[in-house]
């Protein structure tokens, strides 16, 4: 694993580190190398506590002991709390398209570029156990039925970069971007009053020019799309974005969006209803009026 | 799947993000607590206060508040209040319902006072006698800055100044309090002086207490009277002043994580003209049962001092509730003892979303010059032979008790707005019978915003 490193480059100082399988950068826009040092350990302090504690491929957390409860009630703690409180309002607010419990498709549906498509019996024993409405959720109380899971990975990125960010708005400097694999939030303008300079990757894999820039002055950004995570079969591309519903991907979904919000959480939560949309997916994005770009 | 008409969730999701973003623990932001935030927030709060009495006083209230940081050390906030206020309040004369009368009590006594201020407690209908109520209509402003700055790690000093405007009343004051953090910021010590002076100018001009409320050019003649302006051949044109030093020490100790206690000792020292110049007493004849034949403008000491004791606790019982239980004793040189206790409990029933019953009682003992009326002196032809040296009859310096119950509703909006709603009946009970039970109803909406 790559060093944390703190380095002055173009005028910046820009830390680094490496978290969630991500390269992470938190960039501070100040001359005072303190302020990066203490910018830089905020967020990735905290970057590693919610690594540590939401990361389902871990078996010391309280996800895998809400994962293996096996119909026993979990009593979880306030933050646990807040994020299944959040993943209920996203639930009810995407009509049901944005589901954490969902993450249990990836039984049968392996997203490498390959082109093994499930049958169709097996999704439908495996859909069987995904539906937020089947579980209980009385705060601080979780009881889920045996076979299900719940999979923060939809936020977890996004809640690290946003809780990075109101840390590090405890110190006094405003222009820092933090920056988890695409996935930013800028916290104030640049030094010189000017707006950060968002480079955006477009969605194919050999791609490292870049589709487009964003400029951002303050608030986040998020970007969903099936980079490396697509299947191909008969000509026929197979998204990554599963419709929890029928346990299918969604149709006609578009290959990227990336959206502006007031948070990175916000950002990345409408970047994934958009795509849940399918086809439809611009309209979705003009009535929430935000600014986005959508890669077809 | 899809949705044919794409709605707008947006803003949805944002107050979603934002109360989970806020409300997740800040450990990690509180170990750097010294590096205090400077966002140039500035937070804009309203209320609107519905204060209704039984067929008597109604007041709307308006209330803004805004808050701002001029530099990360210090906080700035201005207030503005504006109230308007109408209805009838109690003058002190005789509650004609608890006093045997002898026909005749169909009196009708008006009075111009204050600019704006114009009563005619006309009580000719039989059964609705208004006499003991004087009408008002009154708009006060009010505004106040307060200054709130750290002057060292663990000391921070608030200095505060008021002004309020009515038609016929000002009041201007400033206070200026210090607070020391020590026991690892687990107990506070603040120590407060505040001081006020207040002016107070009726249109006819300053009653000479105890004196006979005229009509017009000649002493009230009640049987006959049905209309005209109360007047007194004792006017003084001047305004007259009152002046207020208070003083306040006080400690809070965060007992464990979960309680919090807090004490104050407050003194006040009052002098001036203490009497209320629209305030009146009654004289009743014993012998045409208890019928009154005068009235004279009340009259206080000129000197009062006020003691109060404060307990508060506050106790967070689980995630989702928290309990605040306070009691003051309060006392003065004019015998009024007082007893409140209040007890108030918050059910939050979501992260952004709360109820919160309130309960209060309190008992009061009565001022010594406290008396419903004076009755005649019948040995004598002069009625009044026997005045004492003070009086009054204002209902807040009786003996009575008072039980207030309601339920607060409060919403959080967004990351730092928040909405809330109070509604609350008050009853209050009044030794002697000297004035009906009273219910008010009290309902207040308050907003705030963050920018």
């Amino acid at each position: 694993m790559p060093q944390t490193s703190l380095h002055f480059e173009n005028g910046l100082w820009v830390g680094r580190f490496e978290a969630m399988a991500s390269p992470c950068e938190v960039l501070v826009d100040h001359p005072d190398r303190r302020l990066a040092q203490k910018a830089l350990e905020l967020a990735e302090q905290e970057t590693r506590r919610i690594e540590q504690k939401f990361s389902r491929y871990r078996e010391d957390n309280i996800v895998h002991r809400i994962n293996n409860s096996n119909g026993s009630c979990i009593n979880v703690d306030a933050e646990t709390a807040g994020l299944l409180d959040y993943s209920q309002q996203c639930y009810e607010l995407s009509d049901g398209l944005f589901d954490v419990t969902s993450g249990v498709l990836r039984q049968v549906w392996k997203f490498n570029g390959g082109d093994s498509i499930p049958d169709a019996k097996s999704v439908e024993r495996v859909v069987k156990h995904v539906g937020w409405s089947q579980l209980v959720w009385r705060k601080p109380e979780l009881i889920l039925q045996p076979g299900m899971e719940i999979d923060f990975g939809g936020v977890g990125k996004e809640y690290a970069v946003d809780r990075s960010a109101l840390l590090i708005s405890a110190l006094k400097v405003k222009s820092v971007l933090v920056n988890y694999g695409g996935d930013l939030f800028a916290l104030g303008a640049r030094q010189n009053g000017k707006p950060w300079e968002v480079g955006m990757q477009g969605p194919e894999a050999d791609t490292v020019h870049m589709i487009g820039k964003i400029e951002l002055f303050r608030g986040g950004v998020a970007t969903s799309g099936d980079l490396h995570r697509f299947l191909l079969k008969d000509g026929i591309r197979y998204s990554h974005i599963l419709n929890p519903k029928t346990g299918w991907p969604v149709e006609n979904a578009f290959r990227q969006v990336t959206v502006l919000g007031s948070s990175c959480m916000e950002a990345g939560m409408l970047a994934t209803f958009a795509l849940l949309q399918g086809e439809n997916a611009e309209e979705f994005l003009k009535a929430q009026e935000v600014e986005f770009r959508v890669v077809r | 799947m899809q949705l044919k008409q794409p709605k707008s969730i947006r803003q949805q999701l944002t107050i979603a993000t934002s109360s989970l973003l806020v409300a997740a623990p800040l450990q990690s932001l509180a170990a750097n607590s010294s590096d205090n935030s400077d966002f140039e927030n500035i937070l804009l709060e309203s209320s609107q206060l519905y204060y209704a009495e039984q067929e008597r006083v109604n007041v709307f209230k308006s209330q803004v508040l805004v808050t701002g940081s001029i530099t990360d050390e210090s906080i700035l906030t201005a207030n503005f209040v504006f109230d308007t206020m109408s209805g009838s309040s109690p003058n002190g004369r005789i509650y004609s319902g608890n006093v045997t009368t002898s026909g005749g009590n169909s009196n009708t006594v008006a009075v111009t006072t204050a600019s704006g201020f114009s009563f005619n407690a006309n009580s000719n209908q039989a059964g609705a006698d208004k006499s003991w109520l004087t009408a008002f209509d009154d708009i006060r402003t009010a505004y106040g800055l307060e200054w709130e700055t750290e002057l060292t790690q663990f000391t921070k000093a608030v200095l505060t100044g008021n002004v309020s405007i009515e038609n016929d009343y000002d009041s201007y004051g400033t206070s200026g309090t210090f607070l020391w953090d020590f026991n690892q910021r687990r107990s506070t010590l603040s120590m407060a002086v505040g001081f006020s002076d207040d002016t107070i100018r009726p249109d006819a001009g300053i009653p000479e207490g105890l004196e006979e409320v005229w009509c017009g050019s000649t002493a009230i003649a009640l049987d006959w009277l049905s209309s005209c302006e109360a007047t007194s051949p004792f006017f003084y044109p001047d305004p007259a002043d009152k002046k207020v030093v208070d003083y306040l020490v006080g400690l809070t100790q965060v007992w464990n994580r979960s309680t919090i206690f807090q004490a104050n000792y407050s003194m006040g020292v009052e002098s001036g003209y203490l009497t209320d110049p629209y305030k009146q007493v009654s004289v009743v004849d014993p012998s045409q049962g208890n019928k009154e034949i005068a009235i004279l403008y009340e009259k206080r000491p000129e000197s009062r001092i006020t003691q109060s004791i404060f307990f508060k606790a506050m106790n967070v019982v689980s995630d989702s509730v928290a309990a605040h239980m306070s009691y003051r004793f309060f006392w003065d040189d004019w015998d009024v003892n007082a007893h409140t206790v209040d007890g108030k409990i918050r059910f939050d029933v979501s992260s952004r979303s709360y109820f919160q019953p309130h309960v209060r009682v309190s008992f009061q003992s009565a001022a010594f010059f406290s008396q419903a009326y004076i009755e005649s002196d019948t040995k004598t032809d002069n009625p009044f032979a026997d005045k004492p040296d003070y009086i009054s009859a204002d209902h807040r310096l009786s003996e009575q008790g008072t039980i207030t119950a309601g339920i607060k509703y409060g919403r959080t909006l967004g990351k730092d707005g928040k909405f809330g709603i109070r509604v609350e009946q008050m009853h209050q009970k009044y030794k002697a019978n000297l004035l009906p039970d009273m219910k008010v109803w009290i309902v207040q909406a308050l907003l705030s915003v963050r920018f």
